[in-house]
């Protein structure tokens, strides 16, 4: 549509060399900020923020100064009348911003034992005690599970080691490693992780590792009473096991072949920097500042309860602004919830977060083959299956490729997940930033959508979108130092 | 509570937007819709003050018309471009489909 002012006379008014006043208008979202501020969004995730008074300019078709028309120009929401060039360049940026789904799925997640040697009330997975072997995957499921990972249509392919404690079953780890080498085809690349807590480790677990180019990924939640407390090991003290085995890897391997992530406990809440402090001085780059999740033994023991999205949300922005003085002082540390973020709001990136896509990266990013075989959306779908609640399991690993990932089931949970689609969000102007969690959703509303003004994923979401916006708009040494972690 | 919105300011469809997105605050019902008006009764939830839920759902009331107004103006666009984005897409795809074929 073009809007064009009437004019009079020859010569045009100053008021007409001012404005833009003949312009198309695109599809855009918007979401008002303090300050009389308005968040432009259009649908690949590009932004601009406009005045009050411009957002309603906009929506008349009125005339808007040169520089917000320039601004919202630059992100495709106005064209000047008759050029058409917004068109093809949004719809080029639309194919690329969804390419990744045609990679389908690149993590495959083995849960290798169920068994644990620690007992984490927040544990999302409802572990078993050590001793109980039943809970092993078997030599011929994993060997199943590998036939599907083949025929996955994804150049990159990255197998994670799960558990409970994945190196309880070290010995099929090393069956699988050279299974997989066999199995996956040559113009695949394959890399692997295993999470494990890292309290046990020796030479052979290493040199293994090393030889294979196999990532170790752990758990640090902080400092040693506060990581003891929130991961007990029978009386032993777990943090100086982890962080003497952590140093052992960076001395064997390297700093890069090793990595953690902490949990957010109530605890936790008012210690971000002792938190990160801890983290820095193990010698890791970054940290990702992770709440509970609603699963597992965190529900169980009532330890997801323990507080709101809105405390996480002040955890979050104390502890980053402590990394971000960091990395002002000079030492270069990074956040990799923020990263993500940053990826999406400033470089419209894809990222290979499952929980933050849309449509959800369940089944179509990441998959999971659990001990007994049974295969899930995602490591949330298999600790909500243990809860009881089956509805993202996709099948068995001796069902066909085809049975799993074109079931109606997978079909109706992704069409489910579309954010774009779904009620409040498809409103936002978040949204292409944003993802669904439907694993979140069923398993605190018992719906895959969820009603987002209850849910506190969303409040989490639109709470940190509004402080990185803030820092991306008025703090810009901060924005300069989030942008290198991301270029 | 009974609010009375002049005709032509809103839709239902933006009363019942305002009203998801407030849901855990008040509880937002039409009970009234002609030419004159449209008329809503608003019960406010738990702890939460009135005046506040009601100066909140107005302010979203305001913004989810203005969203009606630009879906109205921009969804064919919309339309287009996604069908532009990904019509390429699955044509890419059947030529490649197409080349193995014959390869």
């Amino acid at each position: 549509m073009n809007y064009t002012l009437k004019k009079k006379g020859k010569f045009k008014s100053q008021g007409d060399l001012n404005a833009s006043s003949s312009y198309s208008t695109l599809p855009f979202r918007f979401e008002r900020l303090p300050g009389n501020k308005v968040l432009i969004t259009n649908d690949v995730g590009e932004y601009a923020v406009i005045l009050t008074d411009e957002l309603t300019q906009l929506v008349d078709g009125t005339a808007l100064s040169p520089s917000t028309f320039a601004a919202l120009q630059r992100i495709h929401v106005v064209s000047k009348a008759g050029d058409s060039s917004a068109y093809s360049l949004l719809s080029l940026k639309l194919r690329k911003r969804y390419a990744h789904l045609c990679e389908f799925t690149s993590l495959h997640m083995m849960v290798v034992s169920l068994r644990c040697n620690q007992s984490c009330p927040y544990c999302q997975v409802s572990r078993q005690s050590e001793d109980r072997e039943k809970f092993d995957m078997s030599l011929e499921t994993a060997q199943a599970s590998l036939e599907h990972i083949a025929r996955s249509p994804s150049k990159q392919l990255k197998i994670e080691f799960q558990g409970g404690e994945s190196l309880l079953n070290f010995e099929l780890i090393k069956e699988i490693v050279g299974l997989a080498k066999s199995t996956i085809p040559d113009d695949k690349s394959l890399s692997f992780v295993a999470a494990t807590n890292l309290t046990f480790i020796d030479d052979e677990i290493i040199d293994f590792f090393g030889e294979n180019s196999i990532h170790f990924s752990t758990s640090i939640d902080g400092p040693e009473d506060l990581h003891n407390n929130n991961r007990p090991f029978y009386g032993k003290n777990a943090h100086q096991l982890v962080t003497e085995n952590i140093r052992y890897i960076q001395e064997r391997l390297g700093s890069d072949k090793v990595s953690a992530l902490m949990t957010t406990t109530q605890r936790s809440l008012n210690r971000g920097r002792e938190i990160v402090d801890e983290y820095v001085r193990l010698g890791f780059n970054g940290i990702f500042l992770r709440s509970l999740s609603p699963y597992g033994f965190a529900v169980k023991t009532k330890t997801y309860y323990e507080y709101s999205a809105d405390e996480w949300l002040d955890f979050y922005k104390d502890t980053l602004d402590y990394i971000l003085e960091l990395n002002r002082r000079g030492h270069r540390f990074e956040e990799y919830f923020t990263q993500l973020l940053a990826e999406r709001m400033l470089n419209q990136g894809g990222t290979g977060y499952v929980d933050l896509q849309s449509p959800s990266g369940c089944g179509i990013m990441g998959v999971v083959y659990d001990y007994d075989g049974k295969v899930y959306t995602s490591d949330e779908g298999r600790m909500l299956s243990q809860m009881g609640d089956s509805a993202l399991q996709l099948g068995h690993v001796s069902d066909s490729y085809n049975d799993l990932f074109c079931s109606e089931k997978l079909y109706g949970l992704l069409s489910d997940s579309l954010a774009q689609s779904a009620p409040m969000c498809s409103d936002c102007a978040f949204v292409p930033w944003c993802g669904s969690d439907p694993s979140y959703h069923q398993s605190t509303q018992n719906d895959f959508v969820g009603h987002k003004a209850y849910s506190g994923f969303c409040r989490k979401q639109m709470g940190a979108f509004h402080h990185l916006l803030n820092i991306f708009e008025s703090r810009k040494e901060d924005r300069e130092i989030i942008e290198s972690w991301i270029n | 509570m009974e609010v009375e919105l002049p005709p032509g300011t809103t839709s239902p469809s933006a009363i019942q937007k305002a009203a998801y997105r407030l849901a855990p605050k008040v509880s937002i019902t039409i009970i009234g819709l002609s030419d004159a008006k449209i008329t809503v009764e608003v019960a406010t939830k738990g702890e939460f003050v009135e005046s506040e839920v009601l100066s909140e759902f107005r302010e979203f009331l305001t913004d989810y018309t203005l969203r009606e107004k630009i879906s109205e103006k921009t969804e064919g666009v919309r339309t287009l471009l996604l069908a532009q984005a990904f019509s390429s897409v699955l044509n890419s795809y059947k030529d490649e489909l197409h080349a193995q074929e014959e390869g």
